[in-house]
């Protein structure tokens, strides 16, 4: 699909209805994400962030509706398909998910040891290069427990990279970060997006971090089962018709407007 | 294309440039590496004119042809694969893997023992300190938590009763059957019910429930306190003022030290069953076997079994509380901290059991 902005769709979520039985996440719910967009998928503890993204990365079956992947559903496809998309996708997950018993070199050096034909010494450089771009290049050799938590998240960040995606799903990338590492993080989101194109959606609530780098949040809501805000983080903030959503992007706690 | 050049200095040399494609990823550069790495006499230009998509293994390519040396080179990088190519590798540091260490035999034995020692001593502080823990129960009867110690007893206990006595069972039908194949030869079937009664009373009966406990309470133990320690859940323990000792070790080797006993009774109760079963088949009656059971044994053999099965509980809850608490990071850790847990508490028991019989023996118990 081609947008007024002539940008590509990349995801595109369709009368997505999620949750379990008895528990209605979403309901009814439709959105894109653009080719090169830096969008933030927020909204109160408990409300489906995190369950809507591994609903988009295909690992939590939606209860109606489909998951489109550059123009792919993640949803309806067969299974060799299905991985065939999630290869695509460079995902980390809020706890970085590094495999413990491998150095994080191993770590992002494999996804390109089980999908390239690469000989090894490529492989190790192509690592080796994501963990300088990453700014860690002498945390190669180091064991996952031996890492601080913003050197895992990036850690994790590389190992998404290591097969070219150019789609990017990361959990709370911020969450727990002290403010120069997590901007840190910010300006290599920024910088992964001009120089490789990459398009990211971010699991977060960290305001100071949504104001630096989003292009566009969705917020969604547990009461209405919806998207109750859908654009850019000043706009919100300023503009949205939703007090919630102006509290929310204000900071401001129950009682104050 | 085979290009010649001629150099300055007279001599002729051949040259080869190879056109990189227009997709430069991880599925197509294969044959690209494969020239790089491989060292050649020829110098070789490598021509990326005609590169559009550059993925990370292609930045890494370019970066590698940069520096193979004076008889590779890179031409025509377009501007926006230069772009990408400057900030992915701006940070490159050269560091290669972590040479692995090549130790001398003498310096590998003397870093085992060192180990060994080291872990023996740990061990026995631990043995010391669960000891003290236990003593300091008298002193003060409120650390006693006997709902958790029920707790243990229940799942390490009553839930495998079925196993041990399955297992037990089993193994008096073996050994009946094989003794007594000897014994019918000499005509002395009759003394096999004396070999039944003493073997898996005084050590068939508590070792294989040791055994059988190592492998499914202490590693689940060792697993139980691994996980905990992973989670921080000891050092929150210990933050609330609670000795996790106290409130984890020692309910664990009480609940043990009483269940592997009871349960080796179990195992030596369906064992004798088993015998006297197969007994039947070379006709010795329930009550011949009865009577020549306990005319061959004494108290002192069941007493014997049943104070080595206190011990061998004790020292496998010892190990794999042990274990669980010295765990390292992540979720492997767990897994190496129950192994071990198990193939100690194995060795052990075999080693007290050893013991045990030269004691007896001496001792003339």
């Amino acid at each position: 699909m081609m947008t007024e902005n002539n940008k590509k769709s990349v995801i595109r979520v369709e009368n997505l209805t999620m949750g379990w039985p008895g528990k209605i996440l979403l309901e009814n719910v439709s959105f894109d994400i653009l080719q090169n967009e830096i969008v933030f998928i927020m909204g109160g503890s408990g409300c489906g962030k995190s369950t809507l993204m591994k609903t988009i990365i295909g690992l939590n079956p939606p209860m109606a509706g489909d998951i489109l992947i550059r123009r792919e559903s993640i949803i309806h496809s067969d299974q060799e398909k299905i991985a065939e998309i999630q290869r695509g996708l460079g995902i980390m997950y809020q706890s970085g998910a590094l495999f413990g018993s491998l150095t994080v070199l191993e770590n992002v050096r494999f996804p390109l040891d089980q999908f390239t034909k690469l000989p090894m010494p490529a492989k190790d450089l192509t690592s080796q290069m994501l963990l300088a771009a990453l700014e860690m290049p002498h945390a190669a050799n180091l064991m996952p427990g031996e890492l601080s938590g913003g050197m895992i998240k990036r850690a994790g960040i590389a190992r998404a990279l290591a097969l070219g995606a150019t789609i990017l799903l990361l959990d709370e990338p911020s969450a727990g970060l002290d403010p120069i590492t997590a901007a840190n993080l910010d300006e290599t989101i920024l910088r992964l997006r001009k120089n490789l194109n990459c398009t990211f959606v971010i699991v977060s609530h960290e305001l100071k971090s949504i104001f630096r780098i989003a292009d566009r949040c969705l917020m969604l809501d547990p009461v209405s089962k919806s998207i109750i805000a859908d654009g850019s983080p000043e706009e919100l903030r300023e503009h949205s018709p939703n007090p919630r959503v102006r509290q929310f992007f204000n900071a401001q706690p129950d009682g104050e407007e | 294309m085979d290009q010649t050049l001629a150099h300055s200095n007279g001599s002729v040399q051949t040259s080869v440039e190879i056109m990189l494609p227009a997709e430069l990823t991880a599925a197509c550069s294969n044959q690209y590496w494969s020239k790089v790495l491989s060292p050649s006499s020829r110098s070789v230009v490598f021509n990326a004119q005609n590169v559009k998509i550059c993925d990370e293994s292609g930045i890494a390519l370019l970066f590698q042809i940069n520096h193979a040396g004076p008889n590779v080179k890179l031409i025509n990088i377009p501007q926006d694969i230069q772009q990408v190519y400057v900030t992915m590798t701006k940070n490159m540091v050269a560091q290669a893997p972590a040479p692995k260490k090549r130790e001398g035999f003498v310096v590998a034995c003397g870093a085992w023992l060192n180990t060994f020692l080291q872990g023996t001593k740990a061990s026995l502080t631990f043995l010391g300190e669960s000891l003290c823990a236990i003593c300091s129960l008298f002193i003060h009867p409120r650390r006693f938590r006997l709902k958790e110690i029920l707790s243990v007893s229940d799942d390490t206990g009553s839930n495998a009763v079925g196993i041990v006595c399955l297992i037990g069972f089993l193994m008096g039908v073996i050994i009946a059957f094989e003794t007594a194949l000897v014994a019918q030869i000499f005509g002395a079937v009759i003394f096999v019910v004396n070999g039944i009664g003493i073997a898996v009373t005084r050590e068939l009966g508590p070792l294989m429930t040791a055994i059988l406990f190592a492998g499914r309470s202490g590693s689940a133990f060792a697993a139980q306190l691994g996980t905990q320690k992973v989670n921080e859940e000891l050092n929150a323990l210990t933050t609330f003022g609670l000795d996790p000792m106290h409130f984890l070790v020692v309910p664990r080797l009480l609940a043990s030290s009483a269940v592997v006993p009871l349960l080796s009774v179990f195992a030596s109760l369906t064992g004798i069953l088993g015998g006297a079963l197969v007994m039947g088949l070379y006709d010795i009656t329930p009550m011949q076997f009865y009577v020549q059971l306990v005319g061959s044994m004494s108290l002192g053999d069941i007493f014997f079994g049943l104070g080595k099965a206190v011990i061998f509980g004790y020292v496998i809850a010892l190990i794999g509380c042990e274990c669980g608490m010295n765990t390292g990071a992540g979720a492997a850790a767990v897994g190496i901290s129950t192994t071990k847990a198990v193939v100690r508490s194995i060795v052990w028991i075999v080693v007290i059991d050893g013991v045990a019989a030269l004691l007896a023996n001496r001792l003339g118990i």
